[in-house]
Order: structure tokens, then sequence, then C-alpha cells
């Protein structure tokens, strides 16, 4: 099957700009959505540890109140719409979806192809909204801040969003055609590796939330230039409104962000105890149960935004029953450890890590949905830890992980075990001072989104910028693992680049051929 | 399973995907006017209705007393008086009461002003029936100028017997430039 | 263990203690209960994460490669022990539900008799208004009794946040919000936007004044006392509002309940008995003190009886302000 002249792949078939930035090729799409993601991570980042500067003590000292406003809504904005968005499904699906279904490609290459582009023109938006002069609304785009008050060029960022938004919906559309009509013969849907209903879960949400923020931020715009009054309660409008809406994509979103990489997680731990996962349907259950019931908990961002107390307590009680698909996942995991024999390469440390560090995120979720405590936690720095352990702990350690699994796959060269297990452990450690105090900050009563803080929080706050900084800089040790195995330094790795991986990604040579599965395999 | 065949059932995978995104769409266009609509019926927002109802009381239960606040703010860029009358009164459902609200436009020109009534709790807006209201129409104040707006309202009786409190809030806006802006 | 210790010490800490090693001390009626709950669901929350890192560990031990080179046969799915795990955190999830509501529910719903304040957010500050016509950029509130704040934004949206006394509501342009409480230790706490709200977010702050009621009402008496600050016809036109005499009385001339007061002073006034009486400061303190003595004809003799209900120093400037009310 894979008679093509030794040492040609699809890395080197072609070569030119237009070979990769025109290609149809979903291998290449994942790897430019690879570097493009972890550019704007970067940026992001910058802009998390310029702020973290700030902090570093009360007072003004590097940027004023105006800049920090600045910085915290574009990191918002650039890691949830321009990172962890694209970053699992986008560049990891798709890259590893069709190998994993045993396909040529995914269902159409070309729409493929658009996702990219228009997530590059997306990215350019935002891009130019730094240049310009910037954005102050928080990621959010609360109005009537937003609508009437933000003197800054939020109509270019609610266009950038909107393409963004188009990428994000014809990925979801690909992956599910794909993972509908393109399934080997053999593998029926309880045969599907789990990270592949992760995915599918998460296109379902992509398909059906993302037109609602497209929707929201254009209604946005159009207030903004108009005038006509939709959220504006001087001309009828209601601010509560946008909160609906907005949150009714962005809570989806969240487990867009998640449920892949919770896939990951389950494919990881079972390859490296060298078992079959435990409880297999029930996971892939899980995290449909999670995408269905995620629709329908939006409102737990606003139990004090002045919705009645009715709509409060219903969505409290819905939320609550995301938590039992969320904690069955975690026992299986554990379970799964049961009787293997467990190896410790540096993807399975990142995906024991998550197990751990998922847990307290997932916990501490408990409280913000529990109306009573939500009073006193919401939008304090409490907030600020929970979506970090979830996003950052959770979502881009999952991320660390599939990218040290498939690296041999995508490079043809093991990553440096080394340089792997130092990033492992100095971003864990990092990452958990960095924050765990905002559990602290926040129950003192920090809110989010300040630029300057009273005397009391200063000890914390402290400690959480060292480990900001740390975890920054950890995460150049990540990058310099990238390279090596881009420019090919490191041991050569073979077709089954890890013992016990059983995918059907592990049957074709690393790097990946640029054809790959031209007839379907057979899967028993 | 020939290479066109896939390609067809894909293309109808396709076509049914894009349906479920481009009805996704509608349905958020449709919710700005069905969040309205909701909230008209259920009074989740306690918005209260923008048009005088037409219908008078039914009767008047004269053995149940409710007291109705009234709440009066400013917002952006007023700076005159906005104020009622009286800060509570107690009716009985299906009586038909008067507040007076008084504005003031301390300016040196004049002003259009639009005021928006909220009810809490919500669920008792669709109780609130305002037969006569300075909130329906844009109210305008001439430089100086301290104007007297009446509001005529009265509860449904039907009004559940728990309910013995409901605040009626107005908040008013200078909407003189909106308007400006729409006649040029 | 020794980690939940200082846990089950702050369980059992009363109102007015320190709330625990990292919360802010509990300064109201709704901490007690708010911390309790926290705690329980820390609890819960640790015994499970304990629970789950232990065995984690332990399976990593036992079953490292170096011990166990080959997977032992082992059941690769159970429903039974699938629908155990998801059963018994679905009773603590409901118990922790109905926590949650009951301390909702208790937050929501402020006492009848609850002494109200209103406060207006705006960028980037807050102003709070009292029942007796006092304002304040701080909010000041009597201990031991409880209290209704009534919120409303001038611009966009902020939040209202004592974390002392574990309270927070949003303050929404175009419509109004409340939150209640009663403060139960005495001294000065921090209070903060936490709604962002544009550039100077993070300075939206101030700062909560608990007084024993006593102390409280003088402090409330004093702040209403602009009538010395103020020039005497701009401070009567505060009281006029204040004690709702606009209820009744127009200044711009139209006849609502009582006559205006348009242009009337120094007039002379026909009275309902067809005897004549000048407007001056006499006739109009006898009016407010003994109202219905001489009613102007046209009139019913409806007028509230304002004795001691307004001082003297009311009485004076609402005068002068009359007397200002020309045209």
């Amino acid at each position: 099957m894979y008679d093509q002249s030794q040492g040609v792949n699809y890395l080197n078939c072609s070569r030119g700009f237009w070979s990769w930035f025109g290609t149809l090729d979903h291998k290449r799409l994942g790897l430019m959505y690879m570097w493009s993601v972890m550019g704007a991570m970067l940026i992001g980042g910058v802009f998390a540890m310029v702020m973290r500067l700030e902090l570093f003590a009360p007072g003004q000292q590097f940027v004023d109140a105006e800049a920090f406003n600045q910085l915290f809504t574009l990191h918002g904005a650039i890691m949830v719409f321009l990172v962890i968005i694209p970053g699992v499904p986008a560049a990891l699906g798709n890259f590893a979806l069709p190998l994993m279904l045993g396909a040529k490609d995914v269902a159409f290459p070309k729409l493929n192809r658009l996702s990219y582009h228009l997530w590059v023109v997306g990215a350019l938006f935002f891009v130019g909204v730094l240049l310009t002069t910037g954005l102050d609304t928080g990621w959010t785009f609360y109005a009537p801040y937003s609508t009437l008050h933000s003197q800054t060029a939020v109509v270019w960022a609610t266009f950038g969003a909107f393409f963004l938004g188009f990428s994000s919906i014809f990925t979801g559309i690909n992956f599910i055609a794909t993972i509908h009509k393109m399934r080997p013969p053999g593998m029926t849907w309880f045969k599907l590796p789990l990270f592949c209903w992760g995915l599918y879960a998460t296109a379902i949400m992509q398909i059906l939330a993302t037109p609602v923020l497209g929707i929201t931020l254009l209604l946005v715009g159009v207030e903004r230039m108009l005038g006509v009054g939709i959220f504006n309660p001087a001309l009828g409008g209601d601010p509560v409104l946008f909160q609906h809406l907005f949150w009714f994509y962005s809570h989806p979103a969240v487990y867009i962000m998640v449920l892949p990489p919770l896939g990951i997680i389950s494919e990881l731990i079972a390859t490296y105890s060298r078992k079959h996962i435990f409880g297999y349907r029930f996971i892939a259950m899980s995290s449909v149960a999670i995408a269905l019931v995620g629709f329908i908990v939006w409102g737990h961002h606003m139990f004090v935004s002045g919705q009645s107390a009715l709509t409060s307590i219903v969505f409290s009680a819905i939320t609550f029953f995301v938590a039992i698909p969320s904690a069955i996942k975690v026992f299986n995991w554990v379970a799964t450890l049961y009787k293997g024999s467990i190896v410790m390469k540096a993807p399975m440390i990142y995906a024991l890590s998550v197990i751990w560090l998922f847990g307290i995120g997932g916990m501490t979720g408990l409280w913000l949905t529990t109306l009573q405590q939500d009073i006193h936690l919401h939008d304090t720095y409490f907030v600020v830890a929970h979506f970090h352990y979830v996003l950052v702990s959770g979502a881009v350690f999952s991320m660390f992980a599939a990218a040290y699994y498939w690296l041999p796959k995508w490079s043809g060269v093991m990553p440096n075990k080394l340089l792997g297990e130092l990033h492992f452990w100095s971003s864990l450690i990092s990452v958990n001072l960095l924050f765990f105090p905002m559990h602290f900050v926040g129950l003192a009563g920090m809110p989010r989104r300040y630029a300057d803080y009273a005397l009391q929080f200063a000890d914390y706050n402290f400690w959480i910028s060292i480990g900001g900084f740390w975890f920054g800089l950890s995460q150049l040790l990540f990058l310099a693992v990238c390279v090596l195995c881009a420019m090919k330094k490191g041991e050569k790795a073979p077709a089954r680049s890890w013992e016990g991986a059983e995918g059907l990604e592990w049957e074709v040579p690393s790097p990946a051929p640029f054809h790959t599965y031209d007839t379907p395999p057979v899967v028993k | 399973m020939s290479e066109q065949n896939l390609q067809q059932r894909n293309q109808r995978t396709l076509r049914k995907l894009l349906i479920w995104a481009v009805a996704m769409f509608g349905f958020a266009f449709a919710m700005v006017p069905f969040y309205d609509v909701i909230c008209d019926i259920t009074g989740l927002n306690g918005k209260t209705s923008t048009t005088a109802s037409t219908e008078g009381p039914s009767q008047v239960v004269e053995d149940r007393t409710v007291t109705v606040e009234f709440i009066t703010q400013r917002g952006e860029g007023v700076n005159g008086d906005f104020t009622s009358a009286t800060r509570r009164v107690e009716v009985h459902p299906g009586e038909i009461t008067l507040v007076n609200f008084f504005a003031s436009n301390p300016k040196s020109s004049d002003i259009i002003t639009q005021s928006i009534p909220s009810v809490s709790p919500g669920e008792a807006a669709r109780y609130l029936h305002k037969t006569q209201c300075f909130c329906f129409d844009q109210q305008s104040l001439a430089a100086g100028e301290r104007k007297e707006m009446p509001m005529i309202f009265y509860l449904d009786p039907e009004l559940p017997r728990h309910r013995n409190t409901l605040t009626l809030s107005y908040t008013i806006f200078d909407v003189t430039d909106r308007v400006a802006a729409t006649n040029k | 263990m020794t980690l939940l210790l200082p846990l089950l010490a702050a369980l059992q800490s009363q109102p007015g203690q320190e709330g625990g090693f990292w919360f802010p001390v509990q300064a109201s009626n709704h901490a007690p209960f708010y911390d309790w709950v926290f705690f329980f669901i820390l609890i819960v929350s640790a015994v499970f994460l304990l629970a789950i890192t232990v065995s984690a560990i332990w399976f990593l031990f036992k079953y490292h490669r170096s011990r166990a080179p080959e997977p032992e046969p082992s059941t690769s799915h159970s429903t039974t022990i699938e629908i155990v795990w998801s059963v018994i955190p679905a009773f603590l999830l409901a118990y922790m539900f109905w926590l949650g509501f009951v301390g909702f529910m208790d937050h929501r719903t402020p006492p009848a008799d609850a002494y109200e304040i209103y406060a207006t957010g705006r960028k980037w500050s807050w102003s709070f208004t009292y029942p007796n016509g006092a304002e304040s950029e701080e909010l000041h509130v009597p201990l031991d009794r409880p209290v209704k704040i009534i919120m409303g934004s001038q611009d966009v949206i902020h939040s209202l946040f004592i974390p002392a006394f574990r309270v927070k509501q949003d303050v929404v342009p175009g419509r109004y919000t409340d939150l209640w409480f009663t403060a139960t230790m005495e001294g000065e706490f921090e209070l903060y936007c936490a709604e962002y709200c544009g550039k100077d977010h993070s300075s939206m702050q101030s700062t909560v004044f608990v007084q024993p009621e006593g102390q409280f009402n003088a402090w409330a008496e004093e702040a209403a006392d602009f009538i010395s600050k103020l020039p005497p016809a701009e401070a009567g036109a505060r009281v006029f509002k204040m004690k709702g005499c606009i209820a009744c009385h127009s200044t711009d001339g139209s006849v609502i309940t009582g006559p205006s007061f348009k242009g009337q002073f120094g007039t002379e006034r026909k009275l309902a008995d067809g005897s004549t009486v000048v407007m001056d400061e006499n006739y109009i303190r006898k009016s407010i003190l003994e109202p219905n003595s001489q009613v102007v004809a046209g009139f019913d003799p409806v007028m509230t009886n304002f004795q001691g209900q307004v001082t003297d120093d009311q009485i004076r400037v609402l005068i002068e302000y009359i007397k200002s009310v020309k045209e």
C-alpha cells in the first residue's frame, strides 16, 4: 500500500509557500493550525505575563488601567477564539481524525482549507485591533459597555470573531460528515476511538452554538454603528439579553474546548496502561451527555445579573447534572490503571496530571453552581482560578500530552525525553503556584479584571506572578521540543512509535506519507 | 462502495449539516424578538407593556391591599430632577390609581426624554396594567421646564395571592441626540 | 487529616469571628451559613480528590511496568460500578443544590421592615441616598438591623460587592436590583465593583461603615444637614422634594391637589370662608403646621399635618424656596 519511494512524506512531497498555504492535505493543514495556534498562544501568553508584571505589587507600576484593560481583553479573546477553540479540534483533530479512521482525508478537503483561511482572516482582524485602538470590552463584550461606551475597535474585533466562528462551524461540519460517512468497514460506533467521540460531541456544539455567537456579535456591531436599541436600555433594549445570547454560545464553547482534550486523556491512559479503557460506553456517552446538557446551562453565568430568581434556580439544578458525566470520566480513568502495566512516558505523565488538575477545576465548579456560593464568588479571582484550572491545566495540558504523543507521527522523530520531562515538572509546579493561590484571593474578595488591588491581597499576588513568569518561561521548553522535532533532531520514530499504541494512525509510517489509506483498512 | 458514491453521500450530509447551521443563525436572530415575547408573557425581565391597556379592570377586590412602590432613576446625561410624587401607594387590585411623576430640565436647551419602566418581581409585570403612562411616548422638556407626568395604572385582580408588594421603577434617558439623528 | 483540621475549626466559627483562614471576617447575617456551606462542599470535594489521588498513585506504584510486566486480565466494564459511582455523587450534588437554594432564597428575600438605602453606580463611583435625604459616597449602615440596598446604574453594568457580608448583585441600567443584609459587626469593610465597567473599574471602590443604631442615626442627621451648607432656596428645593410637597403643589402654575406656588409669595389669597390673607412667612409656617386652618378657596382641606415632622430650619428654607419660585 505504501509504495512511495523512501523518504517521501507529507512534509517534503512538495515545496514552497503555496504548496502549503494552498494545500488540501489534512495533515499539512493540521500542522499549519498547530504553528499558527502556537503563535497566537505566544502573543496571548505575553499579554498575560505583562498583566502579572503589573499585578506583581499593588499600585501602578508598568501599565496604566487603560492598557491593563486592553491586555486582559486581548489575552482572553486570543486564548479563547484563536488558541483553545481551534487548538484541539482544528489542529490536533485535523491531523489525527482521518488517520484514526483510516480515511484518505476529511470529508471535504476544500472546506477544510477554507476553515483555515477564515481562521487566518479572523486572526488578522485581531492583529488589526491590536495595532489600531485596541479593545477594552473584556472578551465577553458585555453590553451596554461594548455597544455605547467603549472607545476601542469593537466592530473590528466582532468581525474577526465572526470569521473565526465560520471557521469553527465549517470544521464541525467536516468532522461530523467524516465520522458519519468515512469510518472504515468494521469500525462500528462503539469501536470509534474516544478522541473521535470527543471531536464528534464538539462538532455538534460548533454547528449549533457558534451561529448564535456570530449573530450576537453582529448585533453588537449593528447597535454600535446604527444606534438601534437591542441591548441599549434607553431605546427599549435589554442588556441582560446580551448575556443570554452570549452565554448560549460561550458555555457550550467551554465544552468545545474541553471534550476533545478529555478524549485524548482517555486514549492515552488506556494506551500507556496497555489495557482497554474501562467503561468505554460510559465515557463515550458522557461526552455526548455533556454536549447536550451543556446547551441548557448557560444561565449559571448570570446568577447575580438580575435575571429572575426562578431562572437561576432552574439553571443551577441543570448545571449540577453536568458534574455527573464529568465525574464518570475521572473515575473510569483511574479504574483503567487498575491491573494494567503502566509506562510513564511524557504523554502519560501529562495525562495523569490532567486527571488531578481537571479534578480540581471541576470541583471548584461545584461552588460556582451552588446558587448561594456563587453570590460571593462570582466575578472574583476564584472564578479565574476555576476556569484556568479547567482550560489551562485541563485542556492545554491535554494538548501537550497529545502533542508529545503524536509528534513522532508528525515529524518522524521522537520528542526529546529529557526536555519533555523537564517541561512537565516545571509546568506542573508553576501552574499550581500560578492558579492555586487565586482561589484564596478570590475568597478574600478580590474581583477579577482589576488593574490594581488593595494591600491585603499583595502577598498572594506576589506568588501568583512568580508562578506566572515561571509557567510562561517553562513553555519555551515545549517550543524547544517542537523545534527539535521539526529539525529532525532526535531518535528516529518507527511507524508504531509507542508500545501499546493501537489506533490506525500507527499503521502508517512516521512521518505520515502524503497519501494515506487510499483504500480503507478493515477493522476486526 | 465506490468513490463516486461516497462523494454523493458526503454531499448529502454536508447539506443537512449546513441546514442545521443556517437554522441556528435564524434561531439566534429570532431570539431577539422571541426574548421580548417571552418576557412579555412571563415578565421575566420586568418589562411592562409599552402600549396602553385598553380594557378596564373587571372588578375591584376590596378585601385585598397591595403595596406598589415607585423608584426613579436617572440615566446617563440626565441632570435634572426625576421623582415620583409618592414613594408608595396602597391599592386594591382592580382599583384605578393615578401617580404623578416629575421631571425637570435645568439645561438651557430643550431635551427629549424617554422613560423605561421595569417591574420587580418580574413575574408580577404582567399583572400591572397601565392605561396612561408618560413612558409610552417620548417626552420633550423645554429649557428650564419642570413637567408633571401622570401615570395611571391598575393591578390585575388575578394577581397571585402571595404577592403583596411590587416595585415599579422608571429610568429616564435623554434621547435628544438619537431623535435628532433619526430625523435627519 | 491534618489538612482538614483548620477547616473543621472554621466550621464552628460564630458570626463576627474571623471566617476561617482565607475568608474575610463574617460581618453579616449571611456569612455564617455561607461559610458553613463552603466548607461542607470543600470537605466533600477534598474526600473525593483524596480518594482519586490515593488510588491513582497506588495503582501507578503497584501496576508499574517494573512490577507488572504484563497487564493482568480484568473486566473492561461494569454497569454496576458505573451506576454506583454516578448515584452516590448525585445524592451529594442534590444536597449541595438544596443548600445553595436555601441560602439563595434567603439572600433574595429581604425582610419587609428593612431600612432602605438607594445606591447609584456610575463610571466610576458609588453614591448612596438615605431615607432622610442624606447622600454619601461611602455606605453607612446601622448595626443589627436589616438593610435593603436598592440599586440602579446611570451608564453601564456595575456590581456591588461587599466581601465581608458575602453579598453581591449586578447593577443594571434600565432596571433596578436589590440586595439585603444585616450587619452583625461594627467596623469598616470594603466595597467593590465586581463587574467590569471600563477604565477605572478597579478604583470603583468604597467603604462600608457599620455603626450602632444611635451613632448611625446621628451620622445620618449630620449628613442630611444640607441646610447649613447650601444656599437657602436650594436647600428648600430639596426639602420640598424630600417631604413630598411636590406631590400636591406645583411650581409651574398648574393646579394639582393644592395650589401652585408659582409667583404666589406676597400676594393676597382668598380663603374658603371668604376672608383674605397675605401669603407671607407666617402664613406658610402656619399652613405647614396647622394645614387646614386657612384653606384657600376652591381647595379641599386634605393636607397632611406636618407638625413635628419638619424642623424650624426646614421651614425657613422652604419659605426661601417658595419666595424664589416666580417665573
